[in-house]
């Protein structure tokens, strides 16, 4: 069975943590997953795998890499 | 030293027998063995480099009969019931070496093996389960590729190995060369848990441009994510520090390590080469001119988990402009002249530096934990 990963984004969307961990496991542990998670794929094409910093783009369901700090 | 026992009707004992009727004999055995009733008040001793047996028998021993068993060979020796026979015990029937303990007769078919020498493995379940053999020693062998738990089912010593998740290549859109991801952290440890569930969080792998996550068992056992590739004009173009470190570009020193057994990413050339992630094995090349560095080396696992040759923890090769880095033979993947980076293909590795775009993801961690059967 492939892995699934989900994305935890705080209140402006921004991606906090990432777990590697079955859907079923992560709803039967809400005390340990708090807050939202989407769910975010690896290697699937169309989807952007999700990192900390990145932005969840909710109205297009997609994640997106932070702009880089200039110096 | 030898004792008349057992004592026998009308048998004479001098005073150097009775004496040494406080030491008792001894009994080396070499392969597996199958107790008799010779064996009661002696020490049956086991000295094999292989996995061995001791069986005790139904209808052998009488009530009250004490058996002294020890293994001094490297190979596990264990102790093992015969048909219709219980041998209960708090400890372990499966005697490392060194180990040891009493077998007291209770029934014709009841024993009790008192565990002493030592503290002995404990038993677990979680994730995928195998029976390995490493060295001639047996093990059951769990992989943890997910978040779960870990189930200890009696307390005792397990054999921990850890993969912190890989860092990312670097990522931004310039047309420049980035950096590839340095490798998570390795932790390899033998850990004394107690029955109970632990927590088991698999770091996953960092995204172009991101770490890679921490790994870990329970609150005190982990190991860190790597640090992901530099990219231009992102803080002077450094790799992120992490497990191994990122390699660096626009002429910027790599990533350091910040665990112990991890290594540096490689420097940057310019914009034009940029460093390789820094691996478990060894350090992320330096890159060179158009060239991007060479991967970090990853480690190979099979001496933990048996079998053939499994690499964790490799670096990620750097991005060149004309020639990406070599992902060299260890686990780690190349860079490239283009966007997106590659991939990692192996547990707790950077991922690929590429050229004007997204580096490559890391390879999530993951969890190996053994113990002697």
């Amino acid at each position: 069975m492939s892995l699934q990963y989900f994305a935890q984004i705080d209140e402006s969307n921004i991606v906090t943590d990432v777990r590697v961990v079955d859907k079923k496991f992560l709803e039967a542990n809400a005390d340990r997953y708090p807050g939202t998670w989407i769910e975010t794929f690896l290697d699937k094409p169309g989807k952007t795998y999700a990192g900390i910093g990145y932005t969840y783009d909710a109205a297009n369901d997609k994640f997106v890499a932070p702009e880089i700090e200039v110096n | 030293m030898t004792t008349p026992f057992p004592f026998v009707s009308g048998a004479t004992l001098t005073a150097q027998q009775l004496n040494d009727i406080q030491n008792l004999p001894i009994s080396d055995k070499t392969t597996s063995y199958v107790l008799t009733v010779d064996d009661a008040y002696k020490r049956t001793i086991m000295n094999s480099a292989s996995a061995t047996t001791i069986t005790v028998n139904n209808s052998i021993f009488t009530v009250g009969d004490v058996i002294q068993i020890a293994n001094k060979g490297a190979g596990t020796c264990t102790i093992t019931a015969g048909a219709g026979v219980t041998v209960n015990t708090s400890g372990s029937l499966a005697l490392a070496q060194h180990g040891g303990g009493y077998l007291l007769c209770l029934s014709a078919s009841t024993f009790t093996f008192f565990s002493l020498g030592g503290i002995g493995y404990g038993t677990a379940t979680g994730g995928s389960s195998s029976s390995i053999t490493v060295g001639g020693i047996n093990y059951t062998l769990l992989t943890f590729t997910s978040d779960t738990n870990l189930v200890v089912t009696k307390t005792g010593l397990f054999d921990i190995y850890l993969v912190g998740g890989g860092g990312g290549g670097g990522t931004s859109g310039d047309g420049n060369s980035y950096a590839g991801g340095g490798a998570g952290q390795i932790v390899q440890l033998t850990e004394y848990l107690t029955a109970a569930t632990y927590a088991v969080d698999i770091g996953a792998a960092g995204a172009g441009g991101a770490n890679g996550l921490r790994t870990s068992i329970g609150t005190t056992i982990s190991a860190a994510g790597g640090g992901r590739g530099g990219a231009y004009l992102s803080q002077d173009g450094r790799g992120q520090n992490g497990g191994s470190g990122g390699g660096s570009t626009q002429g910027g020193t790599g990533g350091l390590a910040m665990a112990l057994g991890g290594n540096n990413g490689g420097n940057g050339s310019g914009n034009s080469g940029s460093g390789g992630g820094g691996g478990a094995g060894g350090v992320g090349g330096n890159g060179s001119g158009t060239t991007g560095g060479a991967a970090g080396n990853g480690v190979d696992v099979s001496t933990f988990i048996g079998g053939s040759t499994v690499w964790v923890a490799a670096g990620g090769g750097g991005g060149g402009t004309v020639t990406g880095g070599a992902a060299g033979s260890a686990g780690g993947v190349a860079g490239k002249t283009t966007s997106p980076g590659n991939n990692a293909t192996t547990n707790g590795s950077g991922g690929g530096g590429a050229t004007n775009g997204t580096g490559g993801t890391g390879g999530n961690g993951i969890i190996y934990v053994r113990f002697r059967i």
